[in-house]
């Protein structure tokens, strides 16, 4: 009940109007980060710590916060409206909320994102208040093994983001790892498939490769098709309310995006890709339909969104408990937060209680903020689709190039997104599915790492994987979703055939 | 040569007449130098302690000169991108600078495995910025009391104790292979991508001790979640009075992750000397002082000539330690 008490002290903080104000903008700003594909949460975070020195440390850090989840928002409305992703975590929205919107239900999309991402949100931080700390002494317990052999069940996940063929699939998995290797050898650090090409040392980015294979890809399509007439339903933009009988199946799959999403946040070392990525394959695996996953049902939206904000709200947990930041936009919240005087880890709750308590206090209230601002401008964004696609088409091509520039300031990444947009054109053409190369180019360096991490404590062991109970525990998951996606993609007559064998 | 000399100690005892006097300052400012905004290239991300201590510099750099002061970050391969880029592409104009990271520079030049496209000569040293000693640090339920403690165990147990860097060839890693030289022990070795990381494992006891810089323990250590055993310094460090030095214990060991600016080789040198100055002067910017210690970052001030000579101090102790580890 302290707790409690201490959060009604936090939303009297929170809600003075200098703070309310602050989070107001942060939401703004953060929707706007969101919308820019290139200028990521990190990036939009760090361009704005020197404001912050000049502010009070709570409204700065209320402000700060609000850019990162508003971030997650925004992410969404690119993803579904023009197939370009905003933000990493936004990437798995492009499947099925792209569908939506050219069936004249972006409204529906973007509706069901916002309400998803409310809640799982609101519930992470919950979890925040009530559960913090143990929460967070078990999830130190997450060496590089467990996190590997968790990484591992992603991969497995690969195969539900398989279209109508499962060998296609492996083969875009396979692509993407590919893609991970290029640049520097993370533990020994010996450029390798670079080519003697400088800015391949850096690796092959991941925002480029995504806008080109889902922005330029379908530019190249519609293009191809010399479409001219509105894309989106003729111009038709239903409410932002999903249908009756979609609210049924969209409950569930924000609970479990939420669990998910909270549970990857508390470890350190994920990042919110990964929660939107696993929480759409699960969803695919756990549904009645699996093959209607890509043609626009809205779980497909509903559960991602909902993962990526309750990731971002349990990301802070670690950082407040233990002072270790989960991801690189969470490091630099805690730059911010040190260079104005607060230390983050387990004394900034007892030190500055009243601190801590508003920007938790905020964070509901920066959700809320968030709904207000997005539900009502749903309407706004799908009306965008009312442009004629090829006028849009063009906006579309240099908002990609201002976003792959803006990245790094390197031409070479407009190069490689539009090398990306092209191969992304082929694999369309060839019905080759796009998803799972970037979820193999998200996750193939988190595993390589994750590996030679924890041979390197094993002094090159293998039996490390299967010794520790967490890991061994994953390892079992992996193997059951791996045998049981075999069998469901196994076409139908060679099963039965099977079975006859059997028997 | 002696020109050189006077012009350098006549700016010298202006700046020590007295920063108030504008005027004469004025009058060594380069002619139509800077009118443009300046870039300070940094291979390091947004948000880590690189960064953090290059974007507080250039806002008080600015007030110096007078012109804005970017940061740019390219990062990636522990700043050798960047470094590449900064070698084919920057003018010598005085409009580019580039942050270094001592010894990191050292261990991409001088390795032939990270196969670098630029040497020392390619770089003009115009000023340090930051000094921020290395450390070793255990979490608090650790068995290790001092250091002593843990290179006994290290002796007993040859490779078995895990040490984290953050990455091979770091100062950590450096620092990691002197301990072993000197102390005639042998760690077992994990190279990790960054301080966040280390501290997790550290703190989750996945690793057993991690060679890192104080400026990241800091937060750590002051919420009692983790201790430092000693400190890789001449002295004491100011806010750990109670730590013991390297030095102390009987080991000859000074290592640093350093941090300063150079310009492309070829820059003018009025325009490094006006450049070595304004930051020095940013530097004695209360406010920037301020800042700096809230963020752990030690200030280190070296000139051209000091930064030159430190610069390649670190060259053989660099080469030396690489023969070491890519054997």
């Amino acid at each position: 009940m302290e707790a409690f008490q201490h959060l009604m002290t936090g939303f009297a903080a929170a809600l003075s109007p200098m703070n309310l104000m602050f989070a107001t903008i942060g939401c703004v700003l953060g929707t706007l980060i969101g919308v820019l594909p290139g200028l990521g949460p990190a990036a939009g975070t760090a361009l704005l710590i020197p404001i912050t020195f000049k502010l009070e440390p709570t409204s700065a850090i209320i402000m700060l916060a609000a850019i990162y989840y508003g971030a997650m928002y925004g992410g969404t409305i690119t993803s579904v409206l023009i197939n370009v992703p905003g933000e990493a975590a936004s990437v798995v929205t492009c499947l099925d909320g792209y569908e939506m919107a050219k069936q004249g239900r972006a409204g529906a999309a973007l509706g069901i994102a916002a309400i998803g991402s409310f809640f799982g949100g609101t519930v992470a931080t919950f979890g925040l208040v009530l559960v913090a700390l143990p929460l967070t002494r078990f999830a130190l317990k997450f060496g590089p093994t467990e996190y590997f052999s968790l990484l591992l069940v992603g991969l497995t996940l690969v195969m539900g983001l398989a279209g109508k063929s499962l060998a296609k699939a492996l083969v875009m998995g396979i692509l993407g790892l590919i893609f991970s290797f290029v640049g520097v050898d993370p533990v020994e650090g010996a450029p390798r498939f670079t080519f003697g090409v400088a800015p391949l040392m850096d690796g092959i980015r991941f925002v480029p490769v995504v806008m080109g294979f889902f922005g330029i890809g379908e530019i190249l399509i519609n293009a191809e098709r010399s479409l001219t007439g509105v894309m989106a339903g003729e111009g038709k933009v239903s409410s932002f309310f999903p249908r009756r009988d979609e609210w049924r199946i969209s409950i569930t799959s924000i609970l479990r995006g939420t669990g998910l999403g909270f549970f990857l946040g508390l470890i350190p070392g994920t990042n919110s890709a990964v929660a939107s990525f696993m929480s759409y394959s699960i969803e695919r695996k756990v549904s009645s339909h699996p093959d209607k996953f890509g043609t626009g049902v809205i779980e497909g939206v509903a559960a991602p969104e909902t993962a990526n904000n309750a990731y971002a709200n349990a990301a802070l947990i670690p950082l407040f408990t233990l002072g270790i930041p989960g991801s690189p936009t969470i490091a630099i919240l805690m730059g911010a937060l040190i260079m104005n005087g607060l230390t983050p880890g387990p004394l900034l709750f007892s030190q500055h209680a009243a601190f801590v308590w508003a920007v938790i206090a905020s964070l509901y209230i920066g959700n809320i903020i968030l709904l207000i601002l997005n539900l009502p401008l749903v309407g706004w964004w799908a009306k965008l689709l009312k442009i004629p696609y090829n006028i849009l088409m063009v906006f579309i091509l240099v908002f990609c190039i201002i976003g792959a520039y803006s990245l790094n300031n390197s031409l070479f990444d407009v190069g490689m997104m539009i090398f990306c947009g092209l191969l992304g054109y082929l694999f369309k053409k060839l019905d080759f599915p796009l998803a799972p190369a970037i979820l193999t180019l998200i996750l193939g360096p988190l595993m390589e790492q994750s590996l030679r991490e924890s041979l390197s404590v094993s002094q090159g062991d293998f039996t490390i994987f299967f010794t520790r109970p967490i890991s061994l525990f994953f390892l079992i998951l992996a193997g059951v979703i791996m045998v049981t996606s075999a069998w469901q993609a196994w076409p139908a007559a060679i099963r039965e055939e099977s079975k006859g064998a059997e028997v | 040569m002696k020109k050189r000399r006077i012009q350098c100690l006549s700016v010298c005892l202006l700046l020590s007449l007295g920063l108030l006097w504008a005027p004469a300052w004025a009058a060594d400012k380069p002619k139509d130098y800077p009118n443009k905004p300046i870039t300070i290239q940094i291979g390091f991300g947004a948000g880590g302690s690189s960064d953090v201590g290059v974007r507080l510099l250039a806002d008080s750099l600015k007030k110096v000169i007078g012109q804005p002061v970017l940061a740019e970050n390219k990062p990636g391969a522990g700043s050798q991108v960047m470094l590449t880029d900064f070698k084919n592409n920057a003018k010598p104009d005085g409009y580019t600078m580039a942050l270094i990271n001592i010894p990191q520079l050292q261990t991409i030049v001088f390795d032939p495995t990270r196969k670098a496209l630029f040497s020392m000569k390619d770089f003009q040293p115009v000023a340090n910025h930051v000094q921020d000693p290395g450390a070793v640090l255990v979490r608090k339920e650790s068995p290790y009391k001092t250091l002593e403690d843990l290179l006994n165990d290290a002796k007993a147990r040859p490779g078995q104790v895990k040490a984290s860097t953050t990455g091979i060839g770091s100062d950590d890693h450096l620092a990691v292979l002197d301990v072993e030289r000197r102390a005639k022990v042998k760690f077992n070795t994990i190279h990790l991508k960054d301080t966040p990381t280390a501290l997790t494992r550290v703190l989750g006891g996945h690793t057993d001790v991690d060679f890192d810089n104080i400026g990241g323990f800091l937060p750590t250590v002051d919420s009692g979640l983790a201790r430092i055993l000693a400190v890789m310094m001449d002295q004491r460090y100011p806010d750990l009075p109670n730590v013991p030095t390297f030095k102390e214990r009987g080991f000859d060991l000074v290592s640093s992750s350093t941090r300063g600016y150079i310009f492309p080789a070829g820059t003018p040198m009025e325009i490094v000397r006006y450049m070595e100055q304004s930051i020095k002067k940013a530097m004695a910017d209360p406010e920037h002082m301020e800042r700096m210690k809230k963020a752990g970052l030690t200030l280190k001030f070296m000139g051209v000539e000091e930064f030159d000579k430190f610069l390649e101090s670190q060259n053989d102790r660099a080469k030396q330690l690489i023969a070491e580890y890519r054997k």
